[in-house]
């Protein structure tokens, strides 16, 4: 079968990418802004993807570290990997995949991604995979569609149009003219999902580190507003030893995709 | 009776023996003889039990007894003569023989498509047995440096104000050629000059 050891993780195109997140993320859907794209294999069978691309609002988030240029950081959009992958999978392959971005692209300072623990998890494999934790914030933006989908507000705001006409969320609605989102999510019966989210972020050049702007939490902050979830379930925080996580711990296994705020 | 010769390997066989699986089959065969029945077709193509014809030819089986079927009927091999040990052992090798063969995925894929492979594999079956048909690419290049200096905006109009807009961008761009913006969009470029236009008259409104 193999250990997490034996994982190569390479880029892949934009389509095969696609096609693994739909079949293993959680939220069953693809970020189209995407653009670095790895696959996570085993014995030459790719049973994962993670990918990468610019964060929903590049301004606001590059503020995080004083003096991050326009291309200096990274969103870390998805990763999903399928059950038959070996323990620690996901750790082993971020690591791999943060030392292949630090060779091919030196100008890369940071990566940064976001934890739903509205409806997957607080980030276990993020703790386990070396990312300072930044923010915990409650999670307005998810709802519960009336036809039992899960969206995130953002999809239903003027200019956001990732995916084509006939698939965008707003159409399948029927979202149209001015109205709000807010309104109209309230107007069709939608339901906020409450929960929080989780902003962590990997240093691939440590300098960059002493230029960030927002402290760093400790993982107990968690635990401490609440917001502790794993897949999916609101969790009770477990005796651990100060400034373990969980995964290193060997508490439990971590999830098999990460829980990045669904965009579309 | 025909002999084990005659039968034809199946050209389409997505299972494969390991070495384990071939040598427990013929130990089995050796052990208690022959039980387990296999499938030919009308050519002696072996449909099902190819590994058991391998491991019969290697325990020195030659004969094949042939029962012509239309599929309404089941088909029973009666073995006789087995202690309870060896009927308990017999059971075993057989479904541990087939857990220890594996996959041709090259078979597997193949197969799955050129024929419907469903409900035998779903999908997500397919993909943890051969995996994702993915292959690697050089990594991309990305840009670096500072942003370009070009920005899209988004803005919600009613359909009144939208033909307002349009029919200004239209005007804006009758003027003439613009100067260097940096910006290849025409449409861009005339809104900014309404734009211009607009906070230039801005001392006279009263507005700052």
């Amino acid at each position: 079968m193999g250990s997490a050891k034996d994982l190569r993780v390479a880029p892949i195109r934009a389509a095969d990418a696609r096609k693994i997140v739909c079949r293993y993320h959680y939220s069953g859907k693809f970020d189209t802004r995407s653009k670095l794209h790895f696959g996570v294999f085993l014995n030459g069978k790719c049973g994962g993807a993670i990918q990468l691309g610019d964060p929903i609002d590049k301004r606001k988030a590059l503020v995080a570290v004083e003096g991050t240029s326009w291309n200096s950081l990274l969103d870390l959009h998805r990763f999903a990997f399928a059950d038959w992958l070996p323990r620690n999978s996901e750790s082993r392959a971020l690591g791999v995949m943060m030392r292949l971005i630090k060779k091919s692209y030196p100008h890369i300072e940071w990566v940064q991604s976001y934890a739903d623990a509205t409806q997957c998890g607080d980030g276990t494999i993020y703790r386990a995979s070396g990312f300072d934790l930044i923010g915990i914030k409650p999670n307005n933006s998810m709802y519960r569609m009336p036809d039992g989908k899960v969206i995130c507000k953002i999809v239903l705001e003027p200019g956001f149009h990732p995916n084509s006409k006939e698939n965008s969320v707003k159409a399948h609605y029927g979202k149209t003219g001015s109205e709000t989102s807010g309104a109209f999510l309230k107007r069709i019966g939608a339901k906020p999902i409450p929960g929080f989210q989780l902003r962590y972020i990997y240093f691939l050049n440590p300098a960059a580190r002493e230029r960030l702007t927002v402290p760093i939490l400790p993982f107990s902050r968690i635990a401490e507003m609440g917001a502790t979830m794993y897949r999916g379930e609101r969790t009770r925080p477990k005796q651990a030893t100060p400034g373990t996580t969980s995964e290193a711990a060997g508490q439990h296994r971590p999830g098999r995709s990460n829980s990045q705020p669904e965009a579309i | 009776m025909t002999s084990v010769k005659d039968l034809k390997t199946d050209h389409k066989n997505a299972r494969k023996r390991t070495d384990r699986s071939a040598k427990l089959i013929a130990e089995s065969l050796q052990r208690y003889g022959a039980a387990r029945s296999i499938v030919i077709d009308e050519n002696n193509r072996i449909l099902a039990g190819n590994g058991t014809i391998e491991g019969a030819k290697a325990a020195g089986i030659k004969n094949v007894r042939v029962i012509e079927t239309d599929g309404t009927e089941v088909i029973a091999v009666k073995r006789i003569g087995l202690t309870e040990d060896e009927k308990v052992g017999l059971a075993l090798a057989d479904n541990r023989t087939s857990d220890l063969s594996d996959w041709d995925n090259d078979m597997l894929r193949q197969l799955s498509e050129e024929h419907d492979v469903a409900p035998w594999f779903e999908a997500e079956d397919l993909a943890s047995i051969i995996g994702d048909a993915v292959s690697e690419i050089e990594m991309p290049d990305l840009p670096s440096g500072d942003r370009e200096p070009i920005q899209q905006m988004t803005f919600t109009l009613h359909d009144d104000q939208a033909e307002i807009i349009k029919e200004a961008i239209e005007k804006a761009k009758a003027i003439g050629p613009f100067a260097e913006t940096g910006n290849e969009n025409s449409n861009g470029n005339a809104l900014a000059r309404v734009a211009e236009l607009f906070l230039s008259w801005g001392g006279d409104h009263g507005l700052s």
